[in-house]
């Protein structure tokens, strides 16, 4: 076994995670803080897995932040564990295949599509 | 008299006691050799300021920075160990509404977030969904803090989220 492989004394392993979602189109303000509410209740029901998950908006970016605080028994399950939220995001959530509901798009916006454009995982030492 | 007043009026009666005992104990370390004539017990008299208190105006930012005339904020005393917030890292709408207020949330570990947030300068506003919107000083985040949070990570996620904008920085 790798020796980061078991960060933490229990034998278990702690890590950071944030995934970012993207649009592939501009969105204005209002919406993107719709989408990240939505998101937020699709984490809440859908990613037991990752408890606690958290979304946020980036305005500068025009991107949504998952933080996922995630404790597994190695980096791979760690890993196993960020795919199973990017697959209740793209089941529940409507990110990479579907656009967003007409009950929280706006008249004058535009079909936006959304995708994870990449994420970031920190091993936390225990 | 109401029973409000009364109280008042008791409590007022005990510091001024111990006032009295406190400048009996210290007449005789009084700067000017003059001791303080005794006060008969029930006398009202305004307590001096205690050791330690800050000023109620505080004229430098947290950073050290000497504020402009105007610029200067205060606080209540009873708050010294909050330092002052400049202005110049405050919301907008918290210059629009100085008088406003942060909203409360039940749960003690999510008010702490949107406190710490509030404290530091952000707009914090109830959105839809039982959750309370947070923004930066530089309006280019939105973090929203849930009235419960949904697992135990939740608290450490979004104090994650809340310094990726700032906050602490």
């Amino acid at each position: 076994m790798h020796p980061l492989d078991t960060a933490g004394n229990d034998g278990t392993t702690t890590a950071n995670a944030v995934l970012f979602v993207a649009f592939r189109e501009p969105v204005p303000r209002d919406q993107l803080e719709a989408v990240t509410l939505r998101l937020q209740e699709v984490l809440d029901e859908y990613a037991a897995d990752a408890e606690g998950a958290s979304a946020s908006a980036n305005f500068a970016t025009s991107e949504i932040e998952i933080d996922l605080s995630l404790v597994s028994d190695s980096i791979s399950a760690v890993h196993e564990t960020i795919a199973t939220v990017v697959r209740a995001l793209e089941l529940h959530g409507g990110i990479d295949s579907a656009t967003l509901g007409p009950s929280s798009r706006s008249a004058t916006a535009p079909a936006a599509e959304m995708t994870v454009r990449s994420s970031e995982t920190q091993l936390v030492a225990a | 008299m109401t029973p409000g007043a009364c109280n008042s009026r008791r409590l007022t009666h005990v510091s001024a006691a111990a006032t009295l005992r406190g400048a009996a104990s210290s007449s005789s370390a009084s700067t000017d050799g003059r001791a303080s004539p005794p006060l008969a017990f029930g006398t009202l008299r305004r307590l001096p300021p205690a050791a330690g208190v800050p000023p109620k105006v505080s004229t430098r930012d947290p950073s050290g920075q000497l504020l402009l005339r105007g610029q200067e904020q205060s606080f209540p005393a009873t708050l010294g160990k909050v330092e002052s917030v400049s202005l110049a890292a405050m919301h907008p709408k918290r210059h629009a509404n100085p008088n406003a207020t942060r909203p409360t949330l039940r749960n003690r570990d999510m008010d702490a977030l949107v406190r710490l947030a509030w404290d530091a300068g952000w707009w914090c506003e109830r959105g839809g969904n039982n959750h309370v919107k947070c923004y930066p000083p530089n309006n280019s985040r939105m973090v929203p803090i849930p009235s419960t949070p949904s697992g135990s990570r939740t608290k450490a996620n979004k104090l994650a989220a809340l310094r990726r904008g700032g906050l602490g920085a």
